[in-house]
């Protein structure tokens, strides 16, 4: 159960994903920010960016849209449901405007058994690095995801 | 390569101390609409979030909110604390309960340091993401750069 300790090391294929100005205004819709900045080109620019940034959080996007968990469940064999986000964070290395295309690195950096009050679990680390296309590095991600031992095949089917 | 500008923060660096409270965001009460409308954006479609039979199933007592959503709660936060996303340089956090519909979740962060290095003036704060009884859903800390008036 679980995935293989000797993925430790492995690289997903890399995938290329354009930043689109409506998916910014969606996000930050969807998580209750109606800063104009990320919706209004003008007002970005009056306020000292150079087009309408990311959001803070947006490097999830990217991570559910170009990386895609089937494509974890596919080379890793990550369960599609059942697993728990423990932690996330972000390095942000330069600004991302939309036009940008990125192309993400994703990388297994742990994976750690651990017995936990309901049974044992696995916690895996995951890092990306997202490239623009000029060749520069605008973002690091890191999550930390935990598969819960317990869980048996049907319910990973199931949902 | 391009060298972007980044955009200049809304807070000054001589404005702010150790221990200087973060203006607080309370948001609107988690609904089904807003977990839809957040799978959409995210891309996350796990149906825990989003289909009540899924949530009674697994025994969580009904749909649960994407630990991602009060992680955008957070950015959102902190993001009308700068002024934007462009002065942060680094935001985690560690998902520590799951929140349900009609939890309001208020954000909440205080500075804990306030320093200068490689010539960049940087703040570092904890936030906290808690629910209407004081349930901690997310905390976390982020870094940002911020300028002087001088």
């Amino acid at each position: 159960m679980g995935i293989k300790p000797e993925l430790v090391g492995h690289t997903l294929a890399p995938t290329t994903f354009e930043i689109e100005r409506g998916k910014i205004r969606e996000f930050a819709a969807a998580t209750g920010d109606s800063n104009p900045i990320y919706t209004d080109r003008e007002a970005a620019q009056a306020a000292g960016y150079e087009d309408t940034p990311v959001p803070p959080t947006f490097g999830t996007v990217m991570g559910f849209w170009a990386l895609g968990k089937e494509k974890q469940a596919e080379e890793l064999g990550f369960p599609m449901a059942g697993v728990l986000h423990g932690e996330e964070e972000y390095i942000y290395l330069a600004p991302i405007y939309p036009g940008d295309k990125l192309t993400g690195n994703q990388k297994v950096v742990s994976i750690v058994e651990k017995e936990g009050k309901s049974g044992s679990m696995q916690i895996i680390t995951l890092e990306t690095v997202f490239t623009n296309h000029h060749g520069q590095e605008v973002l690091k991600s890191s999550q930390t995801i935990v598969i819960p031992e317990s869980m048996d095949e049907t319910e990973r089917s199931d949902a | 390569m391009t060298d972007r500008k980044t955009a200049a923060a809304r807070v000054y660096f001589e404005d702010v101390t150790e221990g200087t409270e973060l203006p607080p965001l309370v948001n609107p009460p988690v609904n089904h609409t807003m977990l839809v409308k957040y799978a959409g954006a995210s891309g996350d479609f796990n149906p825990l979030h989003t289909d009540p039979a899924v949530g009674q199933k697994f025994g969580l007592g009904g749909p649960i909110a994407h630990g991602m959503l009060i992680m955008g709660f957070l950015g959102h936060f902190i993001s009308d604390y700068l002024g934007g996303s462009g002065p942060l340089k680094r935001f985690g956090v560690r998902f520590k309960s799951m929140t349900r519909h009609e939890d309001v979740i208020t954000c909440t962060g205080v500075i804990t340091h306030k320093y200068e290095e490689d010539g960049q003036h940087l703040i570092k704060a904890n936030v906290f993401a808690t629910d209407q009884t004081g349930e901690v859903k997310a905390s976390g800390s982020f870094t940002a750069v911020l300028p002087t008036r001088s």
